[in-house]
């Protein structure tokens, strides 16, 4: 069973919050007008590789978590970000993907209470958990509806080892004289990880499409749906 | 500084316009594949095959410096033997550009280079189970899917015929999930190469031949006129996100390498017949039902030119194609793909195989080696790497790298590399100057 996928809904649905970011998500899903995707429950997102662990910090320097804890209970979508950062095609993307889910996933009885967002700092030393607080504060309304978290680490070597689990490539532009600079380079890449940890899709630029998304997380609710019906009996 | 870092995002996403098509790469890679060298590429990476009795007749990586501005250029500055021979054949990047997988379509061997330092491609992993684990033979097409690698295998461990695969792996190397090529509703399992369209969702499979063929001399295949009938004559569209095979077209005569249009609103691919010596159109018809047919011929088909590497341009208006039993490469205007027409030819050499061409379309690099008992023998045996500028009329020769009096052995599969101008997170470079 195929079913289209009304490519433009994002922009209409945002239509009414941003005209500028309504005409900008119009370009980014148009490509994928002709596009037919499967209906949600019909296919499977296959089991690609654990989440990554290792320590994370949230609200405070002195409070490390696991970011397993952050993982696992929920649908989670899961990105790495930064927040100087200006790549076209990276943080800014995500962001805008990750919004449009948060907005969708509220408005949606069956998903509200089940899905979690997650961001990851690349740059521990700009990005302290004071600094992020002021990401999070907003979003403390929804936290039992849909939680957004945004996390960082002590320093680069914490970091290291999530990225090289979650095989997140990230590298420091380097200046004409081979000296660091601000700017990090990393390839976009949102993980979309199940109730148990497991990273069941991942999506770069060319798939980063909400409703290609939220057709995923429903896929995830369904199959968990399911299990809990069959262990049930 | 959130709506500021919204804003941001606002005129970052706008700037990215049709770049959200996701097509990329110089020009054949997988749209997945990032960090696109979109000026002049730096190095050439040659994933050659070992030759018995020429240097350490290992396989090897061979890096080359292309780089004009370098007192390196044309040179090889860089090799790194794997070990054995087992067929090396085909390269593929991962998605962050980082690794580049290469296959062995004898002995099953995958090879992982980190080309963070892109002078010097280091190996990082060998897959040495690809057949316990998969049930596939002969690992060829590597293409990059969002921290994954989809591989196309060719044949099969029971029988050694065509009928097989793609397996998908994590970038680390380990198996995700297999799925078996279609032998139902007009298909016939066999598998070559992969080309994706992300807008559209679709997975386009080609096909060759099986273990028992291209292990085969060709001048005994040639006689054999059973052998000669375990070619793929099909293509495969596939569901993307389902992985389900949706349609099965008839395509005879082993279509082989498939090239998406990269141009922007295009929706059509194009692949060339080994053995019938045609250009096939993949194609949403009026009614956006997908539909395969021939649109040219390469060259006389009758005198089986055997069509191998083609390399579409980025702006879809032209095409090389190399015919490897007269080394000729051909370049075809297919500004309408209904109709490619023939407009330029040069012969190469005695044999000729690969051929990639840089984003913008001014430097066209060819080699040799098609498999190890396919190229021509004694001195028709042509082995190097030949790279030209093409300057909108003629090839025209800047270097060449003789790879049998450099003892490096057969040159295959090519890949570009940019200059290394950043350094991985939790690096001493990444800190030092902090």
């Amino acid at each position: 069973m195929v079913k289209k996928i009304p490519s433009r809904a994002l922009a209409a649905q945002l239509a009414g919050r941003s005209a500028l970011l309504a005409i900008v998500l119009a370009s980014m899903v148009s490509g994928a007008a002709g596009a037919s995707y499967p209906a949600p429950g019909t296919y499977k997102l296959q089991k690609i590789e654990h989440a990554a662990s290792g320590w994370v910090l949230e609200n405070s320097t002195w409070m490390p978590r696991r970011l397993s804890s952050y993982l696992k209970g929920r649908i989670t979508l899961f990105s790495f970000f930064y927040s100087t950062c200006t790549d076209p095609t990276g943080c800014p993307v995500a962001w805008s993907a990750f919004e449009d889910v948060y907005q969708r996933v509220q408005n949606d009885p069956q998903l509200r209470g089940r899905v979690r967002l997650v961001f990851l700092s690349l740059d521990p030393r700009v990005d302290t958990p004071e600094r992020l607080s002021l990401f999070a504060d907003n979003r403390r309304a929804t936290q039992k509806t849909i939680p957004w978290n945004f996390l960082t680490t002590w320093s680069d070597s914490y970091l290291k080892p999530i990225l090289e689990d979650m095989g997140q490539s990230a590298s420091r532009e380097l200046d004409e004289s081979g000296k660091p600079t601000a700017v990090i380079n990393h390839m976009l890449k949102v993980y979309l990880v199940d109730q148990e940890g497991w990273v069941r899709e991942i999506y770069t630029t060319a798939f980063l499409q909400p409703d290609v998304l939220m057709n995923d997380i429903r896929t995830l609710a369904m199959e968990e749906d399911k299990s809990k019906q069959a262990s049930s009996k | 500084m959130k709506k500021a870092l919204l804003a941001a995002a606002c005129v970052a996403v706008a700037t990215l316009g049709s770049t959200t098509a996701g097509f990329g790469d110089e020009t054949c890679n997988s749209p997945f594949v990032e960090a696109l060298v979109k000026g002049q590429e730096k190095y050439l990476h040659v994933w050659t095959l070992g030759m018995p009795g020429v240097g350490d007749e290992s396989d090897k990586m061979v890096t080359i410096d292309v780089d004009p501005a370098s007192a390196k250029y044309g040179k090889v500055i860089h090799t790194l033997s794997v070990g054995g021979r087992g067929e090396a054949h085909h390269l593929g990047f991962s998605d962050d550009r980082r690794y580049v997988w290469a296959g062995r379509l004898d002995d099953n061997k995958i090879f992982i280079f980190d080309l963070i330092d892109p002078t010097k491609p280091k190996l990082t992993k060998v897959i040495t189970d690809f057949v316990e684990k998969t049930g596939y033979v002969g690992p060829h097409t590597f293409y990059a899917m969002p921290g994954r690698m989809m591989i196309q295998a060719l044949s099969n461990p029971k029988s050694h015929n065509g009928e097989t695969g793609i397996a998908i792996y994590t970038n680390d190397g380990e198996l995700v999930s297999t799925h078996a090529l279609p032998v139902t509703n007009g298909g016939d399992g066999y598998g070559y190469d992969i080309g994706i369209n992300p807008q559209e969702n679709v997975l386009l499979t080609s096909s060759f031949t099986g273990w028992n063929n291209y292990m085969m001399d060709l001048g005994k295949l040639a006689k054999d006129p059973e052998a000669m009938k375990n070619f793929g004559n099909t293509m495969v569209l596939w569901d993307l996100k389902s992985m389900d095979p949706k349609k099965v077209f008839s395509v005879p005569g082993a279509p082989l390498e498939i090239r998406w249009s990269l141009k922007p609103g295009d929706n059509w691919a194009m692949t060339a017949t080994a053995l019938t010596g045609k250009l096939w159109l993949i194609k949403q018809d009026d009614k956006g039902e997908w539909q395969a047919k021939a649109v040219a011929d390469i060259g006389d088909p009758s005198k089986l030119p055997l069509p191998v590497d083609i390399s579409i341009a980025a702006d879809a208006k032209s095409l090389w194609v190399d015919t490897f039993m007269d080394g000729t490469a051909r370049l075809f205007d297919i500004s309408n793909p209904e109709a490619p027409k023939e407009v330029y030819t040069k012969k190469i050499g005695n044999q000729v195989n690969m051929v990639s061409q840089s984003w913008d379309g001014k430097r066209v690099y060819f080699t040799t080696s098609l498999l190890a008992n396919w190229d021509k023998k004694g001195a028709e045996n042509d082995q190097f790497l030949k790279a030209y500028d093409w300057d909108g009329k003629q090839l025209v020769e800047k270097f060449s790298i003789d790879f049998n009096e450099l003892k490096l052995g057969r040159a295959h599969h090519m890949k570009f590399s940019g200059k290394a101008q950043s350094a991985a997170l939790g690096s001493e470079a990444a800190v030092s100057a902090r």
